[in-house]
């Protein structure tokens, strides 16, 4: 039961925080363009704005194109679930779990391509064949990088490896960690749709990905879709910020409910770091070809692997 | 003599298997009886098949026990049903009972065409033979109903010889077969030769060195080249395409999976467990299997051959995890070995159900359409709403996604190489690391290979006539496909009842007491589920905790606000003339892919144009694009071509026609003979 309890309350912090990264990005990058930009928490006011939307739904369209906002959502909060927050506060976790993540990361996808190319229109195809390209030469450098961290912990889980690296204080600066963590930066970039993989931002047939796939959705389907995405963005965040800034977990782990209290915040604003750091490399890099996306995939499945390999030949 | 269920069950099932195709070819003259007959007496065979195994494989004994004597020498039937064959003849009598069911509509693809006896007394015959060498317990045995196996299978490969390609698709299945068949055959007559006898017991002392490394050679190829594992894969993506699709259920789904019987009664019971090296070999045969197979199912148009194609990818994964059961018993980790062997039976059943479902839905849309192109095709999914939905629900199993069995299979694998890459140091962990990078990589392949599919073929609107026309197959098609569809969503749920079946059919395949890989110790952890058929299992709980939300979002959504919805064209960016042709096409869907391994795919374009009064205005553009199929041109194509041209010079001296030389030929090798007598 008390598992449980846990799990809402995990899930409830994940739906209520995962819009906030987003307004971070887009804030960072009006600043470095010295426009003011728009507020924090625009995200959250286009969510409630899409979700009072009505719809207007291709004709060609099947029962696909309806179920895949679901299915999206669903896998999302899905694998969020375990993925903790706060290691140390216990949730869903088991052994192999980070199998699992990937493939419900994959369930998402998989409907999300084919929510693309259900209303037959030549940018969905396009989308979606850029998705599952890029997203099979990325998923190899993800499992890399967890079986990397797994090595360490013990077991291939995120709750282990989570709750293992805020053991490791300053010893996350090891080469073979910056090596993992450039990896999981370029997966994290690749994953969320992000410059320089994808450009959110942009309605250019030659460029996108993700806006291609969900062109023909509208209001509180694409509402579910872009939450969708926000959650899966935030796991990636929490993986980034609770392992490469580990700093105060050790000391909050023992602390009972008061670390429960105090940890929250500490790893929200984790997150946000993470998410200003994404802001800034955005703002210094530019949209890449998208044949060249494949050499980014190669880099990270490398400096995954690189990393690996020290870990495991010069021990962490 | 009193006789068990058992052995009650199993006599029922050979009636039944033999009855059918033997009436069904008396009754060719009128079809619809043929049929019935086949299909009736094919169920009730794999029913009762299905009844035997699972006594089998639930009961303690030692399983089921026939010797048959004839007065030939050689020849005695010995028939065994022990747990692992059990577990194949299982696997063959699910699949069977759902080809039995749909053959009854699908022989209205063939009626008045072709004779419908024939069919089915080959395909009744195939099961036969198919359920003899999961049974077989002498080599001779073995191996006579191999042959038939492979023969049977040829005849139905050719089964509409009018068909482009078919001819050579059935010559090529033939003579790869036979390449296969005559390994094998050299290494069975070397394993009677060592025991001694025909009986297919384990070997009283286990072989050591270049022996053991030169039978577990000749057993890989006869049984890779069976399976279609890389690099003798080439001839599957021909002959599967060629046969009737409820044959091609039969073979994608069992036949292929003889080679996983063999190897597993080979190399972990006959041989003893095979060493470091050899679980090595099948590890890097198994990643090159998958990868190679899941490039071209991702780049195939033809539905078919795009599902033989994952088959190739699907039987490297088995083998991989065949070999990392090999290293991790050979290195002392029986808990990740035990997981490993465990993954490849559990993936070799799961893969059965969906591919033989997938094949059968292929079936359908080929019989409602009369074209297996998915780029004739489109929008199915609202002309033949249930084989689309199942034909999802196949795909999500091929792309091993939760929440289908397809997904179960890979995860007790890559948890079986995690134990490796955590406990065994450098040596074991670099390679196991990049076994489970493969699987991962083929894994995330084929589910873009599947979107391909099924966004082309089923999603948006119909490119041609036949597929706006399509209509829905009758019930006994899709029932059958809803049958197999429905067992892999039970084990992709609750695997727990099919995890029992693996460890009991792993038993005889370990001639040391082997720590189960669910039953407790490390391995335990590692494993899905926390206790056997238990229902707090993660991952049904984690599926049903995601299925809570989606369906907590829906009913929300449905109280709180009723968004208007309005249907409209989609958009075209205000030209109105969206065509069906400017949708994506299966080719331009891996073109991406095909750029990315431009190295392996060698893709070629040719445009031509009819002029037309000017250059901008053409009368006609043509454009084609191709790719290589590298292991055929770099490695088939130049053997063969020397072989032939070998072949030609030599006859001119060994064969030139003079009788003189002949006569020398019968007189050298008598002498031969009567020498060896002499030394032996």
């Amino acid at each position: 039961m008390r598992t449980l309890m846990e799990l809402v309350l995990h899930l409830a912090l994940v739906l209520a925080l995962a819009p906030l990264p987003g307004g971070v990005i887009r804030k960072i990058k009006a600043f470095v363009q010295k426009r003011q930009g728009p507020s924090l928490f625009q995200e959250y006011r286009d969510l409630r704005k899409l979700f009072r939307k009505d719809m207007v739904i291709s004709d060609r369209a099947s029962w696909v194109f309806f179920a895949a906002p679901f299915v999206v959502f669903g896998s999302s909060v899905a694998a969020a679930a375990l993925v903790p927050l706060l290691p140390w506060a216990g949730g869903a976790e088991f052994p192999g779990d980070v199998f699992l993540v990937i493939s419900l990361l994959a369930l998402g996808r998989f409907f999300l391509a084919l929510g693309g190319m259900d209303p037959g229109s030549t940018f969905g195809g396009m989308g979606s064949s850029r998705e599952m390209t890029i997203s099979a030469l990325l998923e190899p450098a993800f499992l890399v990088f967890t079986l990397a961290l797994g090595l360490q912990a013990g077991a291939p889980s995120f709750g282990v490896i989570l709750r293992h690296a805020a053991t490791l204080g300053t010893a996350v600066w090891h080469p073979s960690f910056l090596l993992l963590l450039f990896s999981l930066i370029l997966v994290t970039l690749g994953e969320t749709a992000r410059i320089p993989v994808d450009d959110p931002s942009t309605h250019l047939e030659l460029t996108m990905v993700h806006e291609a796939m969900v062109l023909e959705y509208s209001g509180p389907f694409l509402a579910l879709m872009e939450y969708g995405a926000a959650v899966k963005q935030l796991l990636f965040l929490t993986v980034l910020a609770q392992v490469f800034l580990p700093f105060g977990n050790a000391a909050l782990a023992g602390m009972g409910i008061g670390g429960v209290v105090l940890g929250l915040p500490l790893a929200a604003a984790k997150v946000l770091v993470m998410a200003a750091v994404a802001g800034v490399a955005e703002v210094f890099t530019v949209k890449l070809r998208i044949f060249s996306v494949p050499n980014l995939a190669a880099m990270a499945f490398i400096a995954a692997f690189l990393g690996f390999l020290n870990l495991m030949v010069f021990g962490g | 003599m009193s006789m068990s269920h058992g052995d009650l069950w199993f006599q029922w099932m050979w009636i039944f298997l033999a009855t059918a195709p033997l009436g069904a070819l008396l009754l060719g003259q009128w079809p619809r009886a043929s049929t019935l007959w086949a299909s009736a007496f094919g169920a009730l065979g794999s029913l009762a098949g299905i009844g035997a195994s699972l006594i089998v494989l639930g009961g303690s004994g030692g399983g089921l026990r026939w010797t048959i004597d004839t007065a030939l020498p050689f020849l005695t039937a010995d028939i065994c049903l022990d747990a692992l064959a059990a577990f194949f003849l299982l696997l063959l009598s699910v699949v069977n009972l759902a080809v039995s069911i749909y053959i009854q509509g699908y022989a209205a693809h063939y009626a008045g065409r072709r004779p419908l006896g024939v069919l089915h007394f080959l395909t009744g015959t195939f099961v036969m033979a198919m359920a003899g060498v999961f049974v077989a317990h002498s080599y001779t045995l073995f191996f006579l109903l191999w042959e038939a196996m492979s023969l049977l299978s040829f005849f139905l490969v050719v089964f509409e010889p009018e068909e482009r390609g078919t001819p050579q698709a059935g010559m090529f299945y033939l003579v790869m077969t036979h390449l296969g068949s005559a390994f094998l055959l050299v290494g069975l007559l070397g394993l009677m030769a060592l025991s001694g006898g025909q009986g297919m017991t384990p070997l009283a002392t286990p072989l050591t060195g270049p022996l053991r490394w030169g039978f577990f050679a000749l057993f890989l190829v006869g049984f890779a080249t069976k399976g279609g594992v890389a690099p003798l894969h080439v001839w599957l993506p021909y002959a599967h395409p060629a046969a009737p699709s409820s044959v091609s259920a039969l073979m994608s789904g069992v036949m292929i999976k003889t080679a996983v019987y063999g190897m597993v009664r080979f190399f972990f019971d006959l041989l003893g467990p095979v060493g470091l090296g050899e679980g090595a070999v099948l590890m890097g045969l198994g990643g090159l299997s998958a990868l190679t197979g899941v490039a071209y199912a991702y780049t195939d148009r033809n539905i078919k051959r795009m599902l033989a194609y994952s088959s190739i990818e699907n039987m490297g994964i088995i083998t991989l995890f065949l070999g990392t059961g090999a290293v991790a018993i050979a290195t002392g980790h029986p808990g990740a070995g035990a997981l490993g062997l465990g993954a490849a039976l559990l993936h070799t059943l799961n893969h059965a159900l969906f591919k033989g479902m997938l094949f059968l839905g292929a079936g359908s849309v080929h019989q409602a359409t009369h074209t297996k192109h998915m780029d004739d095709l489109g929008g199915l999914m609202k002309t033949m709403p249930r084989t689309g939905a199942l034909m999802l629900l196949g795909g999500l199993a091929l792309a091993s996604i939760v929440p289908m069995n397809g997904f179960i299979g890979e995860w007790l694998g890559l948890q079986s190489l995690a134990i490796l890459v955590m406990r065994g140091g450098a040596a074991l962990g670099i390679p196991a690391l990049l076994g489970a990078a493969t699987v991962c990589l083929a894994g995330a392949l084929a589910a873009g290979a599947v979107v391909k599919f099924l966004g082309v073929a089923f999603l948006g609107t119909p490119r041609t006539r036949p597929a706006a026309e399509a209509q829905e197959v009758p019930p006994s098609m899709w029932g059958a496909q809803a049958f197999l569809g429905g067992l892999c969503l039970l084990g992709g749920l609750f695997p727990g009842p099919f995890l029992a079946l693996v460890r009991r059919g792993l038993a005889p395949a370990l001639t040391t007491p082997w720590p189960s890989p669910l039953a407790g110790g490390v391995a335990f952890l590692w494993a899905p589920m926390r206790g056997e058929l238990s229902s707090a299992w993660p991952l049904g709980a984690i599926f049903l905790g995601a299925a809570a939300v989606v369906v907590l979002t829906w009913g929300l959504w449905k109280t709180i606000r009723h968004p208007e919805i309005r249907r409209y064209g989609t958009w075209d960016c205000g030209y109105g003339t969206l065509s069906p042709r400017m949708q994506y096409s299966a080719r331009g869907f891996a073109n991406p892919l095909v750029i990315v391994f431009r190295a392996l795919f060698r893709p070629t374009r040719e445009l031509s144009v009819v002029p037309g009064p000017s250059p901008y205005h053409p009368r006609g553009v043509r454009y084609t694009t191709r790719t290589e199929r590298l292991f055929e041109s770099r490695l088939y194509l130049p053997v063969m071509d020397r072989a032939s041209r070998l072949s030609r010079l030599a006859r001119g001296f060994i064969q030139t026609g003079s009788i003189h030389l002949y006569l020398v030929y019968i007189f050298v090798t008598l002498l031969a003979l009567l020498l060896y007598a002499r030394i032996a």
